[in-house]
């Protein structure tokens, strides 16, 4: 019983590994292989790398948002700068106004009092006989 | 320490530490007590130009002319130019009180009247401070019935040169076109 059970499991090995030999027989492929292959080739096809791509692009992508924030922070700075530099220019001719405007005052003032001085001293008597 | 000696030093360090108004307030005076007369005037000028005030102003009174050289040479000196004019629409709106307040301020030692012409409704004044017999500033008071006139420079300045201002001021960068109230 035992020799039996023996006999038919070699037997069915024996199958097994003459249809696996059947299988991986060496084929030749077929006509007009090398030519398609050359011509697609020699055209230039590339096989895409889908995964490569898609990891540049998610590389790419924080580097132009931050170029961006570069571009906007450097263009928002120049502005202030811009606005600041009109504003101290602002500030500068209102206080040159000032100035101007005080000595105007001062001015008149003095020559005023310089004129009344010459005015009393022309009528006084003097002293001078 | 004696109790008694302690409060000596005490009144001792207190009495250094309050300012004394002439010397402490050098040729600057206080003028905002004359704030209040800007309700009653026609016409007010209120100038306050620091010193920060006139490094900025050079630039734009540098090389525009002989007369911009001028004034530029007159500022020099100055650090500090504080004008309150009022002119009223009817006479006697300021009170003699408010003459007399700036009057005491330059009756103190440093201060020095170099002109003064009193009529019967109206003073003309001109005080100059002296620092370390060098000149430290200017007031001019002018009063009239119906108008009043504080100037006080501080800093060095010619009083010959900023009378022979005037012909010069109109052709100044930032001189204004038509008359200021006077």
């Amino acid at each position: 019983m035992r020799f039996a059970a023996i006999s038919q499991t070699e037997g069915m090995c024996m199958s097994l590994e003459q249809e696996l030999r059947r299988a991986l027989k060496r084929k030749d492929p077929p006509g007009g292989f090398d030519d398609k292959v050359l011509s697609r080739i020699a055209a230039g096809e590339t096989v895409g790398a889908p995964m490569g791509t898609r990891r540049w692009s998610r590389a790419w992508l924080p580097v132009a948002a931050s170029l961006m924030i570069a571009f906007g922070a450097t263009y928002y700075v120049q502005l202030q700068q811009q606005r600041q530099a009109r504003e101290q220019q602002a500030h500068a001719e209102q206080a040159t106004r000032d100035v101007v405007l005080a000595l105007q005052i001062a001015s008149e003032t003095i020559s005023a009092a310089q004129a009344k001085v010459e005015e009393i001293t022309r009528y006084e008597p003097t002293n001078d006989r | 320490m004696n109790p008694r000696t302690t409060v000596n030093y005490s009144l001792l360090l207190l009495a250094l530490l309050i300012p004394r108004p002439a010397s402490a307030q050098g040729a600057r005076l206080q003028l905002d007590h004359l704030n209040k007369l800007a309700d009653k005037a026609k016409e007010t000028v209120d100038v306050t130009v620091d010193a920060a005030m006139l490094k900025q102003t050079a630039g734009f009174l540098a090389g525009k002319g002989s007369d911009s050289e001028k004034v530029q040479q007159l500022i020099e000196g100055i650090t500090g130019i504080y004008v309150k004019s009022f002119q009223f629409g009817v006479p006697n709106a300021y009170t003699d009180a408010d003459v007399e307040a700036i009057r005491k301020q330059v009756s103190g030692s440093g201060w020095s009247r170099i002109v003064g012409i009193r009529g019967k409704q109206e003073l003309t004044e001109i005080y100059f401070w002296k620092e370390r017999d060098t000149n430290g500033g200017l007031v001019v008071i002018a009063a009239q019935p119906n108008e009043l006139t504080v100037v006080n420079i501080v800093g060095r300045v010619d009083l010959a040169s900023l009378g022979a201002l005037g012909p010069m001021i109109p052709k100044l960068p930032g001189a204004m076109k038509k008359a200021i109230p006077r």
